[in-house]
């Protein structure tokens, strides 16, 4: 059996750093139930334990040295990178059906994720947005979606980093990824005690989740609906990481590396997040570029494989296809399609670049307006990033990169525009910003 | 040759072709679909540019199955003919949807049509030869003119013995129909699965209404937008018991507006002709229902089917599930290659039809751009 939740002090997995010494403390608060045989807490309860726990441990872990608690965090993000270790090779077995993605895409999103987790980028992480207030020892909520997995790590280690816990809400359906991470926290840095807790449920545990938003702040990562609701329900501050979109800019004169690249940023996480290019638009000649992406799909589709189609995803796709043929150009192959149309509709199935001939900038700011606010990130290729950017003022882009690069934030990107490691302190100072590399 | 004349001529011999056939073979399907497709190709623009796309003419095509299958969304969007639309004499819309326009189907004659429906109606439907009482739990073409199964029905109205008629008054007609039904020899009991849904739950729950012996009953369309759905063995049983029919009587049929050919399971033929028994009877138990019925459906000579990978859309040796793609001879000014969102398989006695997964759902956070584009 995977494993579900890990909360210290609250029961349940063993909290390997010490024998649960507050769940005991809290016995009068458990639920008897003579068919539960483990001595868990019921979870209303298991939540405030826990963030009871997490904020003993707090100001020990503030007074440590910062390189101790850099040290920590780093041996962490080595051990997930580690192909021997029990959390990865347990997240390796259980994820890919738990998520429906693939190995390779799980293992793929790991490095991602914790090969930037460094010494150095948590150190230059802390110089740039260290918190400008008092650091509280009271833990911070988390909220994760199950899309990318992986997006709610970098709130959880800047928490830490900052000295204090962090709390993790995984998906009912999605428990393990985030059990296992709070599990890597007590294994690989028990000196930072306990500082990392995590279960799931799902929406209908309000109580659960009312425990969870009484944690200030909260960083929430999920679509508009559920967020709004979790910030009509939260009594502090919440951070919410909603529906957003990316897209790339191109000339048509990309090098091979940058066309697997391109196939890289569309391809991870099977087209699902926010970084996901939903649209390639192309400056020059778009047929051309299509049909040497359709070249190298099976390549770029076997380094980051699908999961088989279920019948509704095929159905759309193969309609899309048809209809993307009909208005310009399309081709599919297995876990992949390119297709060349004259705007934002029909809507790209996943796992497809979907290219849009643009004669200059102000015709992409013209071609994205309709979605408001709403551009995440820009990946560019031949194009002047300052214009770029200038161009899509008000489009509330936060990252313009390099082709390839999308999926591959850096530890410290202020997702969204948040300043995720300044609100760790009592308050934030800083304003949103877009970050260009 | 003008487009007029080479559809004229086209339609001949598609006819030709169609009374000449056999229920199992007879038609020089190949060398008609290539001179469909060129008819096709030449007389309606927006398809001969999908096909250049594709990089396939008909000087290119090297197999009929190679024929660009256009998707049915595309119906919606795009005037499939190789005439201009206002010179159509019938135009059959797909059934209304909370998305998006109907898909539209132009016939320039219905005669190519009709052609193809009755044949194949009359082998798994009336195998006795002679037409019975034929009772319809569907809107009167008059009532839904632009309903390809209106349409259809209503042939099929036309043609049946004295008393047959549409038991239909803004929606079935049960009081009409149980009228109907009391009356000399067998009836023909032509039925949305809906309109035998609603019958099941508003009359036969209370009280059967056996049909005469020898009667059959023809279904159709599923249950889309029904708010309740039944499983297809449960729904058989019911009306099995209802209407007092075997269980080999009760035949689905499968019909597209954008198809002009139909397909429909042989279970009620197999029982009156001992050919189609015999060609059906290694089918394996995954084929046939719990009754030991075979649920295949069965289309024409003229109308080829094939299942393709559902990524890359290539066609899968027999046996495999994948998309069904038609190649519909009876299409023959519009598109003869139909590429629909049906999962199946086929097999040498049938295509399964699996359906769809209705619940399964696009993920991610970026995906809602559909509802933003949408609440423009």
């Amino acid at each position: 059996m995977s494993l579900l939740r890990w909360l210290p002090g609250a029961g349940g997995p063993p909290d390997t750093w010490r024998p649960r010494p507050d769940a005991r403390a809290l016995d009068h608060l458990r639920v008897e139930d003579e068919d539960d045989e483990d001595d868990s807490l019921p979870l209303p309860w298991a939540i405030p334990a826990c963030a009871q726990v997490l904020e003993r441990a707090a100001p020990e872990r503030i007074r440590l040295p910062r390189s101790a608690r850099i040290a920590g965090l780093a041996r962490v993000a080595r051990s997930w990178l580690d192909p021997d270790d029990p959390s990865r090779v347990e997240a390796l077995t259980v994820l890919p059906d738990e998520l429906g993605l693939s190995p390779a895409m799980v293992a793929w999103g790991l490095d991602r994720a914790f090969e930037v987790i460094t010494p150095d980028a948590l150190e230059g992480w802390w110089q740039r947005a260290a918190p400008k207030s008092e650091v509280p020892a009271g833990p911070t909520g988390h909220v994760w979606s199950g899309n990318v997995f992986v997006a709610g790590l970098p709130p959880v280690f800047a928490a830490v980093l900052a000295g204090r816990g962090a709390l993790v809400k995984a998906p009912s359906a999605h428990p393990t990824f985030a059990a296992l991470l709070a599990q890597s926290f007590a294994l690989h840095a028990p000196e930072l005690g306990p500082s990392v807790g995590a279960a799931a449920w799902g929406r209908e545990d309000v109580r659960s989740t009312d425990a969870l938003l009484a944690l200030d702040p909260v960083f929430a990562f999920g679509d508009d609906a559920s967020i709004a609701a979790l910030a009509d329900r939260s009594g502090g501050a919440l951070h919410g990481f909603g529906h957003r979109v990316s897209t790339s800019v191109v000339t048509d004169e990309l090098d091979d590396a940058a066309l697997i690249g391109l196939w890289e940023d569309a391809l991870a996480y099977d087209g699902g997040g926010c970084l996901t290019p939903r649209w390639v638009f192309v400056l020059g000649d778009a047929r051309a570029l299509a049909e040497r992406l359709a070249a190298v799909g099976d390549a770029a589709a076997e380094v980051l494989p699908g999961r088989p189609l279920s019948d509704a995803a095929a159905t759309r796709r193969a309609q899309y296809v048809g209809a993307a043929g009909f208005g310009g150009w399309a081709r599919a192959g297995r876990g992949w399609c390119v297709a060349v149309q004259a705007g934002l509709q029909p809507a790209p199935p996943p796992r497809t670049l979907c290219l849009i001939p643009v004669d200059d900038l102000s015709d992409v700011a013209r071609t994205l307006a309709p979605l408001g606010p709403r551009l995440q990130g820009v990946a560019a290729s031949g194009v002047p990033r300052a214009e770029l950017q200038e161009a899509l003022a008000g489009s509330g882009v936060a990252r313009i990169c390099g082709v390839g690069e999308l999926q591959r934030p850096p530890l410290d990107w202020d997702h969204d525009g948040v300043d995720i490691l300044g609100a760790m302190g009592s308050s934030s100072t800083r304003e949103p910003q877009t970050t260009t590399e | 040759m003008t487009e007029a004349a080479r559809s004229a001529a086209l339609h001949q011999r598609v006819q030709a072709a169609i009374a000449g056939a056999g229920w199992k073979g007879g038609v020089p399907f190949d060398a008609l679909a290539r001179d469909v497709f060129e008819h096709q190709f030449l007389g309606c623009a927006p398809y001969r540019a999908y096909c250049e796309g594709r990089g396939v003419t008909p000087e290119t095509l090297v197999d009929v199955t190679d024929i660009p299958a256009v998707p049915t969304d595309v119906f919606k969007s795009v005037p499939l003919a190789t005439f201009p639309p206002e010179e159509a004499t019938a135009t059959f819309l797909t059934s209304g949807t909370t998305v998006g326009t109907r898909g539209r189907h132009l016939l320039r004659s219905t005669a190519t049509y009709e052609a193809s429906l009755a044949p194949w109606l009359r082998r798994w439907l009336i195998p006795a030869g002679a037409p019975p009482r034929t009772l319809a739990l569907v809107a009167p073409l008059g009532d839904d003119p632009h309903s390809s199964l209106g349409h259809m029905v209503q042939w099929a109205v036309d043609r049946g013995a004295a008393g047959s008629r549409h038991c239909w008054s803004e929606g079935p007609d049960l009081d009409a129909l149980a009228d109907a039904v009391d009356g000399d020899g067998p009836v023909l009991l032509l039925a949305t699965a809906r309109a035998l849904q609603h019958l099941l739950e508003e009359r036969l729950a209370r009280s059967p209404l056996p049909l005469p012996p020898g009667s059959c009953v023809m279904e159709t369309g599923g249950f889309k937008g029904a708010a309740r759905t039944l499983e297809r063995d449960d729904f058989y049983a019911r009306l099995q018991a209802g209407l007092s029919v075997p269980r080999h009587a009760i035949v689905s049929e499968y019909g597209m507006t954008e198809l002009g050919s139909q397909g429909y399971q042989p279970g009620w033929a197999a029982a009156h002709d001992p050919e189609v028994a015999a060609a059906l009877a290694g089918a394996p138990a995954a084929l046939r229902d719990p009754e030991g019925v075979v649920r295949t459906l069965l289309f024409p000579p003229w109308c080829r089917v094939e299942a393709v990978d559902p990524e890359t859309l290539r066609p899968l040796p027999a046996g495999e599930r994948g998309l069904l793609r038609f190649f519909d001879l009876a299409n023959v000014d519009t598109v003869l290659a139909v590429q629909t969102s049906d999962v199946g398989v086929v097999t040498p006695f049938g295509v399964r039809l699996d359906g769809r997964d209705p619940t399964s759902t696009p993920r991610g956070c970026s995906l809602a751009v559909d509802e933003i584009l949408a609440a423009r």
